[in-house]
């Protein structure tokens, strides 16, 4: 089964104060390569850039990656700004290297982002083709939910 | 201004009136007294000094492994230094956090507040939110040399704080910072930063402290690459330091797995250090060949990640690198932790150890296939640069930059092409898919091709998911039939 992300829009980019470029790039073209259009942000996104290219591309998704153990500092407010742009409905996927030491628990961190207001939180070894297939899920759930 | 940066030393002049801007732009108030520094400095490197060590370890042969590490509280920094210095680390790390790196001074003070011993809210040591006196304190508790270890554009402030507490070695160059590791910045303004920093590690050297620096060039960039064009970045950032008068050099060679080339790659950027040096009349400077453990993604299980810290070791220690960067076994899950440092250093000092005395039987005829191609390849793209530049490496990377013959594969910065591609042969070694518009002789093109043919019988078919799925070469258990991916053959 190839899953298709067709017609949506998804922003992309690394938060704040973090270089990783690598993970982005490919995440930005597996999305491609599976239909989304991809608006890539770069390193060094600051957390209203994020917020304003959402609104304005009118963005189904927005995906952050933070790879150098500041995610805490730059994610904490990316909910809250989303909300005020009146872009609450924009569906907030976070990645990378959420931790800032190798020996946290997976679960207590997870937590910790989703409490932020992310929809999904991912580990440092995820695969593109487990957040495209949960962005397609996600997304047909939404349509059935403002069809039904 | 960054219009015409060349590679001349800076003027005194220029100098200080850079200085005096500098702080009071981004830090409110006057420069730190430099000669109160350069006297404290004189008196502290009189305890030991990172060219020292790195002298001692290429006279002898038994080479200096050292870590990088960093946490925001000054006891936990201690600490983390204390149980480096106690597995064995040749001179000690103060790696300096992301927030300061970026000119956050007053939010990295802010998280270092809310940070404890046990719990870091930032990604290093705020060297200039500690100040110079705790910093002094530090430093001067380890009977160790300290390197400062940051990387950013704009590490003037950084790197006098970082000096003027007693640190004898600082990292990377415009190169790196510029290209690898800023989205807007043109190279132009990101050397003529990085020169001040160089000319303020010269003038402590002429004070009688021998200040060492890392040229990183493009050999952490987190991915794979010929290394060849990582040793072109290294090269150049080695070019500009010694012109403003670093006297001390540490020559990436990051090592990528495969054996041969990555001890060829070690000797090749030491062997084109001393020819460019030498070209450029800079034939007063030390070079020591940084081998660098292996920068992209890495195994998550810890054996595995012993297994590449191994691969990377043995080459290291055939090559007789001086120096080992190293990553650590958890360098796969995130931060690693003190204890993983400490078992990292002890791993890779031990094989530094066994291998490093049977070096010589390793030095086998694919080891110099891979240096005649590697040597063939950087002396291309370098002569190409100095030329374009009238015989100025500064000139030349600023204009070469725009014509894609200096062009380096996933760079995050916009003014580079990114037109390069790199891929694995069927044994590991690094070849171009693409070479953009770097000036690479047809003599190695074809060894390359020949060499690419035992991965695919038609190399032109090799293609982007190949280079994506060679990103994580080493991270997956590609030799475990029960992960599902098959080594291609």
């Amino acid at each position: 089964m190839t899953e298709s992300l067709q017609g949506a829009r998804v922003v992309i980019g690394s938060i704040g104060d973090d270089i990783h470029v690598v993970g982005i790039t490919i995440l930005g073209h597996a999305l491609r390569n599976a239909g989304a259009e991809v608006i890539q942000l770069g390193i060094q996104t600051p957390v209203e850039e994020f917020v304003a290219t959402a609104v304005a591309e009118d963005a189904d998704a927005v995906f952050v990656s933070s790879s150098n153990g500041h995610a805490a500092i730059f994610c904490d407010g990316v909910r809250g700004l989303m909300a005020a742009a009146g872009a609450d409905d924009v569906l907030l996927y976070v990645g990378g290297n959420l931790a800032n030491t190798a020996a946290a628990d997976w679960s207590e961190v997870e937590a910790r982002f989703l409490a932020m207001g992310f929809d999904r939180a991912y580990p440092s070894r995820t695969q593109p083709a487990q957040a495209i297939s949960d962005l397609v899920a996600d997304l047909a759930q939404r349509r059935s939910a403002s069809n039904g | 201004m960054a219009d015409n940066v060349t590679n001349e030393r800076l003027t005194d002049d220029a100098f200080h009136a850079q200085r005096e801007t500098i702080f009071r732009e981004q830090l409110g108030r006057a420069p730190y007294d430099l000669d109160e520094a350069l006297a404290f400095s004189l008196e502290n490197a009189k305890r030991g000094t990172v060219a020292a060590v790195l002298q001692k370890a290429k006279a002898t042969g038994v080479a200096a492994v050292v870590p990088r590490a960093g946490v925001a509280s000054w006891e936990g920094q201690r600490a983390l230094m204390q149980m480096l210095d106690e597995a064995g680390a040749a001179y000690l790390p103060i790696t300096i956090d992301s927030l300061t790196r970026e000119l956050q001074f007053a939010e990295a003070e802010r998280r270092l507040a809310s940070s404890t011993t046990e719990v870091s809210a930032l990604n290093g040591y705020p060297i200039v939110a500690h100040g110079i006196e705790a910093n002094r304190r530090l430093i001067q508790s380890f009977d160790k040399p300290v390197i400062v270890r940051a990387n950013a554009v704009d590490l003037r402030i950084t790197a006098e704080t970082g000096l003027a507490s007693g640190g004898t070695a600082f990292v990377s160059g415009p190169m790196y910072a510029t290209l690898e590791y800023s989205k807007n910045t043109p190279l132009s303004e990101g050397i003529s930063k990085w020169q001040y920093i160089f000319r303020l590690m010269g003038i402590y050297s002429e004070a009688g402290v021998p200040m060492a620096d890392d040229a990183v060039g493009f050999s952490q960039s987190g991915t794979c690459s010929v290394p060849a064009l990582m040793h072109v970045g290294v090269i150049l950032d080695a070019l500009i330091m010694a012109s403003q008068g670093v006297k001390h050099i540490m020559l990436y060679s990051m090592l990528q797995g495969n054996i041969a080339q990555d001890v060829a790659s070690c000797l090749a950027v030491e062997q084109l250090a001393t020819e460019y040096l030498h070209k450029l009349g800079l034939d007063d400077v030390s070079t020591y060949v940084a081998s660098s453990d292996w920068n992209g993604a890495f195994p998550e299980r810890r054996p595995d990640a012993y297994g590449l810290i191994a691969a990377n070791v043995f080459a290291a220690a055939i090559a007789r690198a001086p120096l080992n960067y190293v990553k650590t076994i958890d360098e796969g899950i995130g931060v690693p932790t003190a204890e993983s440092n400490a078992d990292s250093i002890r791993v890779t000092r031990y094989l530094m150890n066994l291998i490093g005395r049977q070096a010589h039987a390793w030095r086998t005829p694919e080891i110099e296939f891979e240096l005649h191609l590697n040597l063939i390849q950087a002396r291309a793209i370098l002569d190409a640069i100095i030329d374009l530049g009238d015989g100025d490496p500064v000139v030349g990377s600023i204009k070469g930059i725009g014509t894609g013959i200096l062009d380096i594969p996933f760079s995050p910065n916009i003014h580079v092409k990114g037109n390069v591609l790199p891929i694995r042969d069927a044994s590991g070694a690094v070849r171009f898919l693409d070479h953009g518009a770097l000036p690479i002789p047809a003599e190695a093109l074809e060894m390359e091709r020949e060499r690419l043919s035992h991965r695919s019988a038609d190399p032109s078919a090799l293609g982007y998911q190949d280079v994506v799925d060679d990103l994580q070469f080493l991270e997956l258990d590609t030799f475990d039939p029960a992960t599902g991916t098959e080594v291609k053959a």
